[in-house]
């Protein structure tokens, strides 16, 4: 969950109560974060120095904190999206996560596909190739995954079909041009 | 030398364009996959590289020869020596038994008919189809065809295997097989195999996967 | 590719080949028949009456009828006799070309195996060409049997063919060799892949004048003589079919462009239908229309006589009678030939069909699509034709009453029979309508 929460701050700096409400809307089927893992989360980051903390807001109400990427953490966000998420077939939330910051932060969204797709298709070829000897159960089970992994293909198929440009309506700021602006 | 090699090709239909501006070379041996979403300009390719379609512009060179430079007579005697061709439907000659549709590619090579069938039979004994030999092809089911296509696109033995969705209309397990054979039997050999899919199952089989949308190549990625 | 190989391939195998054969051989045959009743009716001196009634240089062979034994009359039988080839013939080439659709997929099916253009080329020869030798073999005892009924059966004075000859025998493997080697370069030429070239509207005009001016010249048989006469008839005649077989197709996509617009479903159906068979559709609308012109032209001369302008009428009734049946015959077969051309685009676009039927159309609008089609390239065209027929040639001497009337006639009864004869054909291909929009021609093949 850490790379997911650089993410959500690559956008803009934002407060906790902000990013909740973006991740909710980033994943609005799953289980909402709670408060309480987003502060840890944050101030988890913070003492990685991963994130900093940009300014302190009293708009009348409670005193909110404000975070943003540090350079490190943006290093950090882009070598995590670099990496494909592991084709593991089923179960495997982290490529739904990985493709959904890919597609929001507009970091390299075309060279994550690929990377994405060469991985699973890797795997998948493996898989086909039925070492002798085996089983039709072991086979089978080989099935159940290739199918899995070729599920996966189509959802990110259709994900790249349907949020080409996701990435340029909410541009990433990276922190030197936060600095300087 | 490399079995097929397409520098910068572009092609259109009127005003839909195709391809813009595609390269794409197959090594002797190699197994790559093309695949896209549908009317990305897949099944173009694999015409401008069998030397069915000219390409309007670029260059395409087929087992050393130059497209560009020959004739339509020069590039049927290529493919019929050196390529095998399977596309989704409408292949096989109607009113030509599946026997002599196989035989085909040997018949107008100028073998005698009698081993020309005889070669043919053994094919379709290998890929499985299981029919009479004076069948027609209106007899046959969506995936018998599919099976028979295979059969003659294999029977000379080629050089280059060209296969366009050539398991879509085959249920998986028959799919399987039939790729199996497509790649095995040609590879063996040192020759090379383009499959042209939006099936990953088919992508997976592949050595490199050139994918395309809108008719230019977005990525290009070794699987092996 | 040996020989062996291209008889193998050549050999007609399924139902619709078969058919196909029958009808190239079928057309070849009627041709080559009217091709030495032709020979056999030039092989008739003639006399002339171009010096005055009191002046005879030969006398006429009173065996056979004034119209082929008169130097004046004489090409008017032959160009009868031309009318009646041409529309065999195109049901000949129809039936060689069977559909485009169905061919382009046999041959773009073996131009991917490897087939060359010259292979394609000796595969259609040796196809065709067996079938043309075949249908002038044929053309013999169909020349005796015609032999039997314009020339043996009736009256001297209506005799049409000159007694059987030695030459006729002679003539006949002539001509069956004929028809074979140009059946196959009508095969080698119908595998040539169609580029379509716009002939140019005024190019069309001007073929048309010339032709008419041809006609007009060959008429005046008296200053220009027997053979050039028939020359000019013949070369005028031809350019005259071309440039109307050609405005044909340019018609029919006319028709088409205006039923699309209109967005009814039969409407809408029918113009794709067309678009689809605008070459054979052109060909059928102009054969009817050249038809309904001998229509037009025989319903004036029957006029005339039935006026007695000439006296002695019974002279030109086996001329009338010729020019009718004739374009009776022309319209039937360029009725077969769209029926032809209608199946053969059942067999192959069955596909759409069945798609068009489980879409929900009922068999019924099925039918209605093809009879459509079917009268819209034939009923305008005869009306057209015999209209421009009764109107093209001064042959009444009377007033313009009985012409009109029988004009009237003609036209009716012409429009009846035509429109009667789709209605026949569509009826009688109900069976493959049916077959055709059977789901089971959804299956790929």
């Amino acid at each position: 969950m850490t790379e997911l929460h650089l993410a959500l701050l690559a956008g803009a700096p934002r407060h906790g109560y902000d990013i909740k409400h973006e991740h909710d809307a980033w994943f609005p089927d799953s289980r909402p974060l709670a408060f309480g893992q987003v502060y840890a989360t944050l101030a988890r980051l913070q003492r990685d120095g991963l994130a900093q903390v940009v300014e302190t807001r009293t708009d009348g109400g409670p005193e909110r904190t404000v975070y943003a990427l540090t350079e490190e953490g943006e290093r950090r966000l882009r070598a995590w999206l670099a990496e494909p998420a592991a084709a593991a077939g089923s179960g495997a939330d982290e490529i739904v996560r990985k493709t959904i910051a890919a597609l929001h932060t507009g970091i390299d969204v075309r060279g994550f596909v690929s990377r994405q797709r060469a991985s699973h298709l890797r795997r998948m070829r493996e898989l086909q190739r039925n070492p002798p000897g085996a089983g039709a159960a072991e086979q089978l089970v080989r099935e159940h995954v290739i199918a899995h992994l070729d599920a996966d293909l189509r959802w990110l198929e259709l994900a790249t079909e349907l949020l080409p440009s996701s990435g340029q309506q909410q541009p990433l700021r990276t922190a030197t041009e936060r600095n300087n602006p | 030398m490399s079995t097929v090699e397409l520098s910068g090709v572009s092609h259109a239909y009127g005003r839909t364009q195709a391809l813009r501006d595609v390269s794409l070379t197959v090594a002797p041996g190699e197994v790559v996959a093309v695949t896209g979403p549908s009317g990305c300009g897949k099944s173009t390719l694999l015409l401008l590289a069998a030397g069915v379609l000219r390409a309007q512009s670029g260059r395409v060179v087929l087992t050393g020869t130059d497209l560009a430079g020959a004739d339509e007579a020069a590039r049927a005697r290529i493919r019929r020596r050196s390529v095998g061709i399977v596309l989704q439907f409408g292949q096989l000659v109607p009113d030509l038994p599946v026997l002599d549709n196989v035989a085909l590619p040997l018949l107008l090579e100028g073998h005698a008919p009698r081993e020309a069938r005889a070669a043919a039979a053994g094919w379709l004994d290998r890929v499985g189809l299981d029919v009479p030999p004076t069948t027609l092809p209106s007899e046959l089911s969506g995936g018998q065809a599919q099976l028979a296509a295979a059969a003659r696109a294999l029977v000379t033995g080629p050089l280059l295997v060209l296969a366009d969705e050539p398991t879509a209309s085959l249920d998986t397990a028959t799919g399987r097989q039939l790729l199996d054979l497509l790649v095995t039997s040609t590879t063996a050999a040192g020759g090379s195999v383009v499959l042209v899919s939006h099936d990953n199952a088919v992508a997976a089989r592949a050595d490199r996967e050139v994918r395309l949308r809108a008719g230019s190549v977005v990525h290009e990625v070794a699987l092996s | 590719m040996r020989t062996a190989t291209v008889w193998l391939l050549a050999r007609p195998r399924s139902a619709a080949s078969r058919t196909r054969g029958r009808l190239v051989a079928a057309g070849t045959a009627v041709a080559g028949a009217l091709t030495l009743a032709g020979l056999a009716v030039l092989r008739v001196p003639t006399v002339s009456w171009a010096t005055g009634p009191d002046a005879r240089p030969v006398a006429p062979d009173l065996r056979l009828s004034p119209l082929v034994t008169e130097a004046g009359l004489q090409p008017g039988v032959l160009t009868g006799l031309g009318l009646l080839v041409v529309p065999a013939l195109a049901l000949a080439w129809q039936a060689l070309t069977t559909g485009s659709a169905r061919r382009t997929t046999v041959l773009h099916a073996l131009r991917l195996v490897g087939a060359t253009p010259a292979d394609l080329r000796r595969l259609a020869a040796a196809d065709a060409g067996v079938l043309g030798l075949v249908g002038g073999l044929l053309a013999g005892p169909l020349y005796v049997a015609l032999w039997l009924v314009l020339g043996a059966a009736v009256p001297p004075s209506a005799r049409l063919l000159p007694p059987l000859d030695p030459r006729d025998v002679v003539s006949w493997p002539v001509v069956a060799v004929l028809a074979g080697l140009v059946a196959a370069a009508a095969g080698a030429l119908s595998t040539r892949a169609r580029r379509r070239r716009r002939v140019r509207l005024w190019w069309r005009l001007a073929g048309l004048v010339l032709a008419v001016v041809a006609i007009a010249a060959a008429l005046q048989t008296r200053e220009v003589g027997r053979a050039t006469s028939v020359a000019l008839l013949g070369g005028g005649l031809l350019l005259f079919l071309v440039a109307v077989l050609t405005a044909g197709s340019a018609w029919v996509r006319w028709r088409a462009w205006r039923l699309a617009r209109s967005g009814r479903a039969v409407d809408v159906l029918t113009a794709a239908g067309l678009r689809g068979l605008s070459g054979a559709g052109g060909r059928t609308a102009g054969s009817v229309f050249v038809a309904g012109i001998a229509l037009g032209i025989a319903t004036q001369f029957a006029t005339a006589l039935l006026g007695d302008a000439y006296g002695d009428a019974t002279v030109y009734v086996p001329g009338v009678a010729l020019a009718a049946t004739a374009a009776v015959l022309a319209v039937l077969v360029a009725i077969a030939a769209m029926t032809l051309a209608a199946a053969d685009d059942l067999a192959t676009t069955r596909r759409a069909l069945a798609s068009t039927a489980a879409l929900g159309a009922p068999p019924a609008v099925l039918e209605q699509v093809q009879r459509r089609r079917l009268q819209v390239v034939t009923v305008t065209p005869v009306a057209a034709g015999v209209l421009l027929g009764t109107a093209v040639y001064p042959a009444s001497l009377e007033g313009p009453g009985p012409l009109v009337l029988a004009t009237l006639g003609v036209l009716g009864v012409a429009v009846l029979l035509v429109w009667a004869a789709c209605r026949g054909v569509v009826r009688a291909l109900r069976p493959r309508t049916r077959l055709a929009a059977d789901p089971s021609s959804l299956r790929v093949a």
